[in-house]
């Protein structure tokens, strides 16, 4: 990471005034998720000559405000143009007034504020002057794509009690992260309209053992259950591993749903193991560079796409694209030229558009 | 301690009230432990169950939230903050679907749980998602028990030392000490001195107590001790006293028997020289008898005295001291009144005693003494001086019948000899001494001559002047004879009628010519008249014969007499013969000459 950075530094040494951006990664280093986010970010920050600096909190709350804090003691020059924090757990109201005071323009990708959050501090460009505003992706777009193909497949498999209800539970991440919670109602609703019994919801903490220890419990709780709704890839496989003890074949006799973009995810929605996988959102970083890219050369979002962008990101996996993914993206900064998406470079683009779809067909 | 020393071992009562404290205090120990171990293991029973109860409100619904979430980690650590309870040995958490937690103490592995609750369904009561298992903490309730029952009896235990400790303490100060001085003092108390009183140092006291009481009554016990030493003392004086005494009292009593073993002594020495005296040493012998008792008495004087009926008090016997003069006895005695015994000085001077036996419608004697101690006399002498009384009185009884007696057989023995008319010496008795004289002239060798004499013309007198004159005739011849014989030995008799002999012992027959020839002269010279006879009075005709002895003696001395009485008679024949009124032979011969 490092060496890439300073290889950055050595490309545009002239330019002097680049645009620097910092992200501060709340997740771990090696984090599937965020691997393949900061490839991303590392891919729209090539295309636009962006200084992108990834500092990693390690899944830790307080080290996320150390960072802040470090970042904005710096000296002036060194400080970034741009900070890009993914905010979660409530601690925007610890990191911003830190950047405000420093006079860093903060922007957040990945998870806005809550309503809670935004009542408490104030909306983008309120009560902070430097707080940009955000870009996240619209998380009930995953619980839909995902439910609803689950329901479509065991209809399609006769996956049926004697009722003709499709039995089935879920098991979220966790309870309180905003896109998180926006998933699962997502889930719940589509749930709600079909001939289905969601005996259950429970929290796997985005972990594949827990997933696995519930989904044994759970199929013993509810024998009757042909589909199990996962939070992420890591429950779904966790949830299939404990399918798979009891005798179960994923995917034919219980169906199993996912989000996020793992290869191995990949690899089982080629296999049909995973019946419905939904990801893509990870982008969002680099997409939030592009965005940030626009607001640095005088394009400000504000005016034709509102401060707080909710943009459907999601593309549910076919084995196809699949194939095409684990080709293109898998563990690897991708070959994606972003000044496509960008509107200071392409004039006649008036709205943005982040599906990753288009990223899958047009390399 | 002196005490300790003798007896069956020494044992301070002290120490067994503290030992029959500690071990009630033991004993309370023991109980108040089991009670204590009873009520901790009910209370650590309840506070479990409470506990369970308690747990069941909190921890059960989190459980429900957590299995029905599939929330491993919740419930582990839900079980584990069960488990921190030190109450629970086991804590497990079993769910419906196949979830078992367990968190037990190292050590602990109770298979069946003691409490069993069961984890609710989140929305169907009826059915359950798992049970929550429980199992106590055996070594924890024993460690509670043991705890509490520890702390219970260090406590008890403490305060009970200290109450022994106290009550040790006031023990010794109240009763040991006290106790102790009494002891020692009681060994040092002594019978033979005055003790010291009984002094116990102790504190001022507003009430008495037991100690008090007692010192009480060691200062009684004191007292009585120094009463009874000072009673022994007496005691012992008077022991000693009558130890000394009872030497005089032997020596008196060995002196009064001593006194009445001299006097009986003496009574018996006077009875047996008294009893068989002589008519006349009767008055010696009696004055002697009354010296003797006189000096017993020490009385100057002492006399007897017999009453009766009539006339005054006869004084038969009496002794006075030389030296004593003539005043007193024989002093004036009362008449007698009553019979018997009267001893003392009744109606008498003082310095008289009189011992007076009345013997009734008969007589009264009396010993009396006189002297200056008379009336100091002791019960004993009078008694003695009474025995005495009755003993010379009974002698002079029997002398006076042996005075009679010897006079009966005197006469009799007089008549047995003499004839009755004369008064001479029978035949009989002119016999016996005929053959006494006989046997003395044998063994002297001196010649006894014989007389034998005849009133000359006795018939006729008799006739002519009667037999009574004739009598008398005879009684003035036999005067003559009696007259003219007096010598010792010599015995005139009448032999029968007007035959009389006289017996001359140590005469020849020339002396006995003599005395024949007087004795008729001396009858002739008495001129009685006899009318009838030539001479015209009354004369008498002797004949004389003499034995001479020879060497060897008679063989039988009657025959000797029978020869010379006859020898004299017919000498006597020849004076008749030759005339009457003279003496035959007129020639001195002798018997044997005339045998010659």
């Amino acid at each position: 990471m490092r060496t890439i950075l300073i290889i950055l530094l050595m490309f545009w040494p002239a330019l002097g005034q680049s645009m620097t951006v910092t992200f501060i990664n709340p997740g771990l280093e090696d984090e599937q998720y965020w691997v393949d986010g900061i490839n991303g970010m590392k891919a729209a920050a090539a295309s636009l000559g962006i200084q992108l600096e990834v500092l990693h909190a390690q899944r830790d709350p307080v080290r996320q405000i150390e960072l802040v804090a470090a970042v904005a003691a710096r000296p002036p020059e060194q400080r970034p143009d741009y900070l890009l924090l993914s905010v979660e757990k409530s601690t925007f109201g610890a990191k911003m007034p830190l950047a405000e005071a420093a006079g860093i323009d903060v922007f957040l990708a990945y998870n806005g504020l809550t309503p809670e959050e935004k009542t408490l501090h104030g909306g983008p460009r309120d009560r902070y002057r430097h707080f940009l505003g955000s870009l996240n992706p619209r998380a009930e777009e995953a619980g839909e794509l995902t439910a609803r193909r689950l329901i479509e497949q065991a209809r399609l498999l006769g996956l049926t009690d004697t009722a003709g209800q499709i039995q089935g539970f879920a098991i979220a991440g966790d309870r309180s992260t905003e896109s998180s919670i926006r998933r699962n109602q997502s889930m719940q609703q589509v749930m709600a309209g079909e001939d289905v019994v969601l005996h259950q919801v429970v929290y796997a903490d985005w972990r594949q053992d827990q997933g696995q220890i519930k989904a044994e419990h759970l199929l013993v709780r509810y024998p009757d259950t042909r589909f199990v709704w996962a939070g992420n890839d890591l429950i779904a496989f966790g949830a299939m591993a404990a399918a798979e003890e009891r005798g179960l074949k994923p995917g034919r006799d219980i169906l199993f749903s996912g989000i996020n973009t793992s290869p191995e995810a990949m690899r089982d929605v080629i296999s049909g193991r995973l019946t419905a996988l939904a990801g893509g959102h990870y982008m969002t970083g680099a997409w939030s560079l592009v965005i940030l890219y626009d607001f640095h050369h005088g394009v400000d979002f504000a005016e034709t796409e509102g401060l707080e962008m909710a943009r459907s990101m999601f593309h549910l996996f076919t084995p196809e694209s699949a194939r095409l993914f684990l080709a293109r993206f898998s563990d690897r900064v991708p070959a994606i030229d972003f000044r496509r998406y960008s509107k200071v470079l392409n004039p006649g683009l008036d709205r943005y558009r982040f599906g990753f779809g288009q990223l899958l067909e047009q390399p | 301690m002196a005490a300790a020393s003798s007896g069956p071992g020494f044992q301070s009562i002290s120490r067994r009230i503290l030992r029959q404290v500690t071990a009630v205090a033991l004993l309370s120990m023991v109980v108040l432990g089991s009670l204590q171990a009873w009520l901790t293991y009910r209370n650590e029973l309840a506070r479990f169950e409470e506990l369970v109860v308690a747990l069941s409100e909190t921890h059960v619904p989190l459980l429900t939230v957590s299995l029905w979430d599939i929330e491993p980690r919740a419930v582990e650590l839900q079980v584990a903050q069960m488990s921190a309870y030190p109450e629970f040995a086991r804590v497990s958490v079993y769910s419906m679907t196949g979830m078992h937690f367990v968190d037990r103490a190292p050590g602990h592995y109770g298979d069946n749980p003691d409490k069993v609750v069961s984890i609710p369904h989140p929305a169907d009561p009826e059915q359950y998602l798992g049970e929550l298992a429980i199992s106590f903490d055996r070594s924890y309730l024993n460690r509670s028990m043991v705890g509490a029952v520890t702390m219970t009896l260090l406590q008890y235990g403490v305060f009970t030392a200290l109450i022994i400790l106290l009550l040790h303490r006031i023990i010794r100060r109240h009763l040991q000490e006290p106790l102790r001085a009494i002891a020692d003092y009681s060994t040092q108390l002594r019978p033979e001195r005055d003790n010291p009183p009984l002094v116990i140092p102790r504190q001022d006291r507003r009430h008495q107590d037991e100690i008090d009481l007692v010192t009480e009554g060691f200062d009684t016990l004191r007292d009585a001790i120094a009463r009874f030493g000072r009673e022994r003392d007496h005691a012992i004086q008077a022991l000693q006293e009558e130890r000394d005494s009872l030497d005089d009292r032997v020596r008196e009593r060995t002196g009064y028997v001593q006194r009445v073993n001299d006097f009986l002594q003496l009574l018996s020495r006077l009875s047996a020289d008294l009893i068989d005296l002589p008519a006349g040493s009767h008055r010696t012998a009696m004055e002697s008898a009354l010296e003797d008792l006189a000096h017993r008495v020490n009385a100057q004087r002492c006399g007897l005295a017999s009453w009766s009926r009539q006339g005054p008090w006869n004084w038969v016997y009496l002794w006075t001291a030389p030296g004593a003069g003539t005043r007193g006895l024989p002093v004036p005695l009362p008449e007698p009144e009553d019979a018997g015994w009267s001893v003392g000085a009744s109606g008498l001077p003082d310095n008289t005693l009189a011992c007076v036996l009345t013997v009734a419608d008969r007589k009264t004697t009396a010993l009396v003494f006189e002297g200056d101690e008379m009336a100091q006399l002791e019960p004993l002498d009078q008694r003695l001086l009474q025995l005495a009384a009755e003993v010379l009185f009974k002698m002079m009884d029997r002398w006076e019948h042996l005075e009679e007696l010897e006079a009966s057989r005197r006469e009799l023995f007089r008549l047995s000899r003499t004839d009755h008319l004369t008064g001479l010496a029978n035949r009989r008795y002119f016999e016996e001494a005929c053959l006494i004289e006989g046997r003395r002239a044998q063994r002297t060798g001196v010649p006894v001559s014989m007389l034998m004499l005849d009133v000359d013309f006795f018939k006729s007198f008799n006739d002519r002047y009667g037999h009574a004159l004739g009598d008398e005739c005879l009684i003035q011849l036999a005067k003559i004879l009696g007259h003219c014989c007096r010598r010792a030995g010599e015995l005139p008799a009448r032999l029968g009628g007007e035959e009389f002999a006289v017996l001359l012992p140590e005469h020849d027959t020339d002396s006995a010519l003599v005395v024949a020839e007087q004795t008729r002269g001396a009858i002739e010279d008495l001129n009685l008249t006899h009318k009838d006879s030539p001479e015209g009075r009354v004369t008498v005709s002797i004949g004389v014969a003499t034995w001479q002895p020879a060497a060897e003696p008679p063989e039988s001395f009657e025959q000797i007499f029978a020869e010379i009485l006859a020898e004299a008679d017919d000498r006597l024949y020849d004076a008749k013969r030759a005339g009457r009124n003279r003496v035959h032979p007129i020639a001195h011969r002798t018997v044997r000459d005339i045998r010659s």
